[in-house]
C-alpha cells in the first residue's frame, strides 16, 4: 500500500453546497447571437431572450436537492425541469444561465442547446440524472 | 391545461391538433426535441413545443499541488 495524494471527496461535496444547498436559483434563457458563458459572475440582460410570457430574469428553478457525493466527486442538479410555458420566443436562443438570487444572482452556469425557437408554446429543459457522472454541476 | 393544447390560436382540444416531433439539435450534453402543431381540419402550423433534454451537465475538475 501506498498513501495517494487527492483532494478529499467531503471538500467537494462542501465546497459545491455552499453555493446550491437551499439556495433560491433562477434560470434566464439567452439569445444565440449572445457571449454569454463563464466570465459572467452574475445574471445579466444583454443578450437575453424577450418575448410574449417571458419575463425578464427567467424562472424560478426548483431546488430541492442538495450537494451529493459518491467516491471522490460531489454533484447537484435541479430537483425538477425547468419549464415556460405559453412562450413565443422568435428570435433564436441557446443557452440558459442558472443562477442564485440568494447570492446576489451569483452566476453558476451556462448549459447550450443548440439553436431553437418557439411560438406559443412551452419550453422544458428536462434535466440529467443527479448522479457523478451526468449531474448538472459536478466536482470532480 | 388536461386535454388542451396552446396554439396561437389559444387553448385548443388536443383532439384537433396534430403533434409532429422532430430532433433540432444533438450532442453528447444534449438532445433538442421540437414538436410542431398543426390543425387537423386545415393542416396549418399553429406553434410548437421543445423540450431540451440535458443528458450531462458540467464537471469541474480540482487540481491538487504538490510542495515544491
Amino acid at each position: 500500500m501506498a498513501n495517494t495524494q487527492a483532494i478529499s471527496g467531503t471538500m467537494k461535496q462542501v465546497a459545491l453546497g455552499a453555493v446550491v444547498d437551499g439556495k433560491s436559483l433562477k434560470a434566464a434563457l439567452y439569445l444565440a447571437s449572445a457571449t454569454t458563458n463563464g466570465t459572467n459572475t452574475v445574471y445579466t440582460a444583454t443578450g437575453e431572450v424577450s418575448g410574449t410570457n417571458y419575463t425578464a430574469g427567467g424562472v424560478s428553478v426548483t431546488n430541492a436537492n442538495t450537494a451529493g457525493l459518491t467516491s471522490t466527486t460531489a454533484y447537484w442538479t435541479p430537483s425538477a425541469s425547468i419549464t415556460y410555458t405559453t412562450v413565443t420566443l422568435s428570435t433564436a436562443f441557446d443557452a440558459v444561465m442558472i443562477y442564485s438570487t440568494t447570492d446576489t444572482n451569483r452566476n453558476l452556469g451556462v448549459f447550450t442547446f443548440g439553436s431553437q425557437t418557439i411560438t406559443a408554446g412551452t419550453l422544458t429543459l428536462t434535466m440529467p440524472t443527479n448522479d457523478s457522472s451526468t449531474g448538472l454541476i459536478r466536482f470532480a | 391545461m388536461n386535454g388542451q393544447v396552446f396554439t396561437t390560436m389559444g387553448w385548443l382540444p388536443a383532439e384537433e391538433v396534430i403533434l409532429q416531433v422532430t430532433v433540432t439539435y444533438e450532442d453528447d450534453k444534449a438532445k433538442a426535441e421540437r414538436t410542431d402543431k398543426y390543425l387537423k381540419s386545415t393542416g396549418e402550423w399553429v406553434g410548437n413545443d421543445l423540450n431540451v433534454i440535458i443528458k450531462t451537465g458540467h464537471e469541474f475538475n480540482f487540481e491538487l499541488g504538490s510542495f515544491a
